[in-house]
């Protein structure tokens, strides 16, 4: 706890003390907060009138409250994006549901339960990719016209066409089952696609000695294969 | 000193205590809305939706404590959720609703050290592409920040932890110095004096960099002199 906080109650009794530094900032505090008092106003007058330098530090401390006001409020607008998980519903559905989500979330992703997935589209009988995708061939559909598993084919296509995409994992991750009352089974699944990128140029994250973030240019000839950044 | 200065410090002095009286008359309405619409102890209990209540009653101010802690490149909209999911789960071992602001303060000062420790990790050890560096700094989000945002955010985070939270929190609009208090588990007098310091030390942190620059732009200038001398 701090040690002045005695000082704060009655700063115009207090000018003369050691203290004056401390109560100044109290009461510039106090109007940028606007919550100083009429006492406190007149304690303010009595301060600029012998010294005036205390306006230019209201007026830096009104501005740069200002600035970290604008901070704050574009880090309330992303606060109020975030909501529960889960929505409402029955305690027991909720709470498996945010688990099912720290799960997939890539929190505690060990936990995930892997199982073997079949589905013409995706079996691994019908096509040489070693990664088993098979994106359906066919007439190309329109992507504003098309449902959301033809358009996924079709960034796949487009993706191995244009050698951005090596293909798709045969596998998907179940994040959650859950029985439904019609007597079906809600399945949410992960599906992992595996892309490639040819650089010339790469960069890692790095950490300065005063801890700011910096990029360090990897020097591209002395990577081995398969190695990491 | 002479009339006219008097005059405009007194023209001055008024609008300040005019535009104070509306803040505070504003501040005090809507604290007394916040502190009535939080169902906490219904939460606890395990009500899903008066959980949901409590979280968009607390979100912004968990966003500033997680501005306050987390490490400059980890990402505020990923705590945020972590949060989330971790208020879901372990919200029923608060066992006294008086204790829930702590707790949550706890909560996630906790998830912006651990998770910040483990984006850093994770990110530097990931390729990134040319351009695709991100500072958070420079935006929040994506909400860009003004130049002067940036600046004071920068030296706000600088500042020793115990003045940094305090100081960040005020600028979140609606939360009163009681507020504060009661999430930081302090005195409201210590509250009010850590800001005001804290305000201080801000102030003369930016005015030592803005000599420094200064300095710095005389030595370029007399450089490029001698230079093409």
């Amino acid at each position: 706890m701090d040690t002045n906080n005695d000082n704060t109650n009655n700063p115009s009794s207090e000018w003369k003390s050691e203290n004056s530094a401390h109560l100044r900032d109290l009461l510039i505090s106090r109007v940028i907060d606007g919550s100083a008092s009429a006492e406190d106003w007149s304690s303010f007058r009595i301060l600029a009138s012998t010294d005036a330098e205390v306006w230019n530090d209201l007026s830096d401390a009104q501005r740069e409250h200002e600035a970290l006001c604008e901070v704050m409020h574009a880090a309330s607008s992303i606060a109020d994006g975030v909501d529960l998980p889960g929505g409402s519903g029955s305690p027991i559905v909720f709470e498996s549901r945010v688990n099912a989500a720290a799960r997939w979330g890539g929190w505690a992703v060990a936990a995930v339960l892997m199982l073997g997935w079949f589905t013409g589209t995706f079996s691994m009988n019908q096509t040489n990719n070693p990664l088993g995708t098979n994106p359906q061939t066919g007439s190309m559909v329109p992507l504003n016209a098309a449902d959301p598993e033809q358009a996924f084919n079709q960034y796949l296509q487009a993706g191995q066409a244009d050698g951005k995409v090596v293909g798709e994992m045969p596998d998907h991750v179940v994040v959650e089952t859950r029985p439904l009352v019609d007597g079906t089974v809600e399945v949410i699944y992960l599906r992992q696609v595996i892309e490639r990128r040819v650089l010339n140029q790469a960069f890692r994250e790095a950490v300065d000695e005063f801890g700011n973030p910096v990029v360090v240019p990897v020097d591209l000839k002395t990577l081995k294969r398969g190695s990491a950044f | 000193m002479t009339g006219a200065p008097k005059r405009r410090i007194r023209v001055v002095d008024k609008q300040l205590k005019e535009s104070s009286q509306t803040n505070e008359q504003g501040i005090r309405v809507l604290s007394e809305r916040w502190e009535q619409t939080l169902p906490i102890e219904q939460a606890i209990e395990g009500h899903a939706e008066a959980l949901s209540q409590v979280w968009v009653g607390v979100r912004r101010w968990v966003a500033v404590i997680l501005m306050a802690h987390k490490p400059r490149e980890a990402d505020l909209e990923d705590l945020l959720q972590i949060v989330a999911l971790q208020v879901c789960r372990k919200v029923h071992e608060v066992r006294d609703p008086a204790l829930f602001k702590p707790w949550l303060r706890t909560v996630t000062i906790n998830i912006a050290r651990e998770q910040g420790r483990k984006a850093t990790r994770k990110r530097a050890g990931m390729l990134r592409l040319v351009g695709r560096g991100k500072n958070e700094s420079d935006s929040i989000g994506s909400m860009q920040l003004s130049e002067d945002a940036r600046r004071v955010l920068d030296a706000a985070l600088s500042l020793p932890e115990k003045y940094r939270e305090p100081v960040l929190m005020r600028c979140q609009q609606s939360m009163s110095y009681k507020q504060i208090a009661e999430v930081l588990s302090l005195p409201e007098t210590t509250v009010e004096t850590r800001i005001a310091r804290g305000r201080r030390m801000l102030r003369e942190t930016l005015d030592l960099q803005s000599k420094q620059l200064e300095a710095q732009q005389k030595q370029d200038t007399r450089a490029v002199r001698v230079g093409g001398a």
